[in-house]
């Protein structure tokens, strides 16, 4: 078990893990910008990160669960799969000739969307790391 | 090691790319291009990509090399053994493949490649359609190299944590 600083450390960390994620999909992306019949890809990332956030919370379900009253019951399987990020194909636009429909319009944009998130999530970290750095020395003055 | 995928994503983009960039500059110096080792005039290539799964093939070397633990897909969380499906995609030049069409008959007998009735076949390319895919070549280029520098920035970030 870990020292826990601050629960919101933990949800800063997964954010920025599936940054990491998506910047690695937006850049498979445009490498296959002219692959025939490649379909551009993304993670749903507000959706898996809400998850995540209601796991490290704890917070109380948004929907009753179906529950398994008899041992005869098949396992709700798909229940405890809901945990993996789930990805998405991002086929807004007509294909073109060759089956291929990435948009580097989209793409390049989605991609410093991300890179700009990334940082933000860096600085945040940083700041709230320098709170308990500062209680730390001041505690050591003190004593 | 997987914080640096894309790196090696954009990388493969970049050379996949300039692979074709060369071709189509092949394509345009042969463009009068009459005598060729095969015989007959010079036959237009065209580069073919082909999307792989990277970590599958990163995880190939990786057996192959060393018995280090496998690189698990960072997005199948708790769930190890499962493919996720879409993967991670990089890409590579799966072929070069040759235009057989008909080559342009010129009719031009004092030429030392005419034949009887006195036309010579020249290569079937069209150097406005090479000019088009060499500007699509070059825009992507950029674009992998965009999407580099911007892997680079979060990277150095991710670093600054450290400091």
């Amino acid at each position: 078990m870990s020292i826990e600083v601050s629960r919101a450390h933990d949800i800063v960390d997964k954010a920025l893990d599936y940054r990491a994620i998506r910047q690695d999909m937006i850049a498979s992306n445009i490498a296959n910008a002219d692959t025939p019949f490649y379909r551009p890809r993304d993670i749903s990332f507000q959706e898996t990160l809400m998850a995540k956030k209601a796991e490290i919370f704890n917070d109380a379900k948004d929907k009753l669960e179906l529950a398994q009253t008899d041992s005869s019951h098949i396992p709700l399987q798909h229940e405890k799969d809901s945990s993996r990020a789930t990805t998405f194909y991002r086929d807004g636009h007509m294909a073109r000739n060759d089956g291929n429909s990435v948009d580097l319009d989209v793409e390049t944009t989605e991609m410093s969307k991300n890179s700009v998130m990334f940082n933000a999530l860096v600085m945040a970290r940083k700041k709230s790391s320098s709170i308990f750095k500062s209680v730390l020395e001041a505690s050591s003055k003190t004593s | 090691m997987s914080f640096l995928n894309s790196f090696d994503i954009s990388g493969y983009g970049l050379s996949a790319q300039r692979v074709r960039v060369n071709t189509i500059s092949q394509n345009i110096a042969n463009a009068q291009t009459t005598r060729t080792e095969e015989g007959g005039p010079y036959r237009r290539k065209e580069v073919v990509f082909k999307a792989i799964d990277f970590n599958e093939q990163f995880n190939k070397a990786l057996g192959e090399s060393t018995n280090s633990a496998k690189y698990e897909d960072p997005l199948d969380e708790g769930h190890f053994g499962k493919k996720v499906n879409p993967a991670i995609m990089s890409v590579v030049v799966d072929k070069i493949s040759r235009d057989d069409r008909d080559p342009k008959m010129k009719f031009d007998p004092a030429h030392p490649d005419a034949d009887a009735s006195g036309y010579v076949a020249y290569p079937n390319i069209n150097p406005v359609i090479e000019m088009a895919d060499l500007v699509e070549a070059t825009r992507s280029y950029q674009a992998n190299v965009a999407a580099f520098e911007s892997s680079k920035d979060i990277a150095n970030s991710a670093i600054s944590l450290l400091q």
